[in-house]
């Protein structure tokens, strides 16, 4: 079964002041990620990453091709009782203190007062947030901003989890920790899907990965299959190599 | 849907209650509506009316500011820092968040306008010992007039910039408040002006009729009817530009 469908996906926007451009963001993608699997989505900058997730999410429309998460289209409010979703750089209700924006997400679920309260508690030990909910979030610092974003993906307790770049802004404790949540949410049998540049993190945790360039697919392996076929070379050489050539 | 609608509402309200520029407005009325005593220091005469006016135009200048500001931000500043991407993750529909922010943004004026009033109410009898509780039936007016406002400014906002939306906002409350005068045109001699006076008639909200100074002045009673018209058609004015809103923004590329 997977989690996540996606199939020949195109997104070209429109640019210039008279819109007469176009650039291709994303360019006959496609992959799918199998339910209870981690997989990395890396790519260097401006290669599509973002454009595929926000297609995914429902926020944009592709220009063509296919996407089924959760066996639903993008954006069904069905599917998104059970997705759970940070984006790159997140910001939430900046006025509010990081408490009331995270209740007023578990009132977007239709949770009780009591079991909202359970939730954030339980979150706030696990992501060890503290000052965060608190402080009204203009207020936080780029790592704090990024837990409460973690909490607000997660406080539905989803079974796919997709995520921008989720290591932004986080040091190495929390580099550490984000790895641990996502260590567990797998162990319950929950999809994880997210993009990143620290290759690092995701050697550690990705049971799968793919490598996109220019809006295309131009690599997709299993950790294992990596480490059988390159032994001793780490992802970033692969990675390195991948770029090197062609350019 | 009606309870997130709710949440959304309260969160919005609450946003803009703790908004510093908007707070700073409100302060700006208050400081305004005390003036009113230097003003009324002044007049020889109609002392009272002196301070009942510049109160009054108080809470209708701060209710344009905080309408203006606030009305160009409610969906636009979500949308540029991308706030909007954790918003709508959750299952919120696009037109029920439009309904739940404007909705909140229509209480959280009403919250300001009327404790500006409030202000007024016990400043006048303090300083003149009348009490005058048609001030808030003048401040019904003047927020009638705000939330056909707020609407224009909502919709503008969604299709243009924030600063865009503003100037048009300010545009519709000049040209709205003489609407009235447009008729003067109706029967002119040229086709053209004619049919121009006649549409932009119809396409303006007539928001002179909804000016206060009637009610203060104490010389005309407001018949009901007149009352449940206005209320109606301010109501009106919020559906038409809410769905307008919601499907601008349902067909919206958020990225
Ligand atoms: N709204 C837009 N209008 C025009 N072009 C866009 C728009 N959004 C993205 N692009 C272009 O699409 C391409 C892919 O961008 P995208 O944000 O998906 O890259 P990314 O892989 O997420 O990069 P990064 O690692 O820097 O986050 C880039 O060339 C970018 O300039
Ligand atoms: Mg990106």
């Amino acid at each position: 079964m997977n989690a996540l469908e996606i199939s020949n996906l195109k997104k070209t926007y429109k640019t210039g002041f008279l819109r007469k451009e176009t650039v291709a963001a994303v360019n006959d993608l496609s992959f799918n990620v199998r339910k209870g699997e981690i997989y990395g989505f890396l790519g260097p900058n401006g290669s599509g990453k973002t454009t595929t997730l926000m297609s995914v999410m429902g926020f944009i429309t592709p220009t063509s091709g296919k996407i089924l998460v959760l066996g639903d289209s993008p954006g069904s409010s069905k599917s998104r009782e059970r997705i759970g979703f940070l984006p790159d750089n997140p910001v939430l209700y900046p006025y509010l203190s990081g408490y009331n924006a995270l209740y007023v997400v578990g009132r977007m679920f239709l949770l009780s007062h009591s079991e909202i309260n359970k939730r954030i508690g339980a979150l706030a030990d696990e992501l060890g947030m503290d000052r965060e909910l608190r402080l009204p979030v203009a207020k936080h610092s780029r790592g704090m901003r990024q837990r409460i974003g973690f909490a607000q993906a997660l406080i539905n307790d989803p079974e796919l989890l997709i995520m921008d770049e989720p290591m932004n802004g986080l040091d190495p404790m929390g580099r550490k920790m984000f790895r641990d949540v996502i260590m567990k949410r797998r162990e319950k049998g929950k999809t994880v899907f997210f993009s990143s540049h620290i290759l690092s993190d995701i050697e550690m945790i990705c049971d799968r990965i793919c490598v996109i360039r220019d809006g295309g697919i131009i690599y997709e392996n299993t950790m294992k299959g990596i480490s059988e076929s390159r032994p001793g070379e780490t992802l970033e050489d692969i990675f390195m190599s991948m770029m090197g050539s062609g350019k | 849907m009606i309870r997130r609608a709710f949440w959304v509402s309260a969160a919005t309200i609450a946003e803009l209650l703790k908004d510093r520029t908007i707070a700073g407005v409100f302060f700006v009325g208050v400081a305004m509506i005390f003036g009113g005593y230097v003003v009324a220091e002044m007049a020889v005469v109609e002392r009272m009316k002196m301070f009942v006016d510049t109160g009054v135009g108080a809470v209708f200048v701060a209710g344009v500011f905080i309408t203006l500001m606030a009305g160009s931000n409610l969906l636009g500043r979500e949308i540029r820092d991308k706030e909007i991407l954790c918003t709508l993750s959750k299952p919120l529909p696009r037109p029920v968040w439009v309904v739940g922010k404007t909705i909140g943004l229509l209480v959280a004026v009403a919250v300001l306008i009327f404790s500006l009033a409030t202000v007024l109410l016990i400043y006048l009898k303090f300083q003149t010992n009348v009490w005058k509780p048609e001030i808030f039936l003048a401040c019904f007016f003047i927020y009638l007039e705000m939330v056909i406002l707020c609407n224009y400014i909502v919709l503008f906002s969604c299709v243009t910039t924030q600063y865009l939306s503003v100037f048009s906002g300010i545009l519709i409350l000049l040209a709205g408040g003489m609407a009235d005068d447009l008729k003067i045109y109706w029967d002119s001699a040229s086709p053209l002006a004619q049919g121009m006076s006649r549409l932009l008639y119809y396409a303006l909200p007539n928001l002179g009729a909804y000016s206060p100074g009637p009610v203060l002045s104490g010389s005309v009673s407001v018949p009901a009817n007149l009352l449940f018209a206005m209320v109606f058609s301010a109501a009106m004015y919020v559906i038409v530009a809410v769905t307008l809103s919601a499907l601008v923004i349902r067909k919206k590329e958020l990225a």
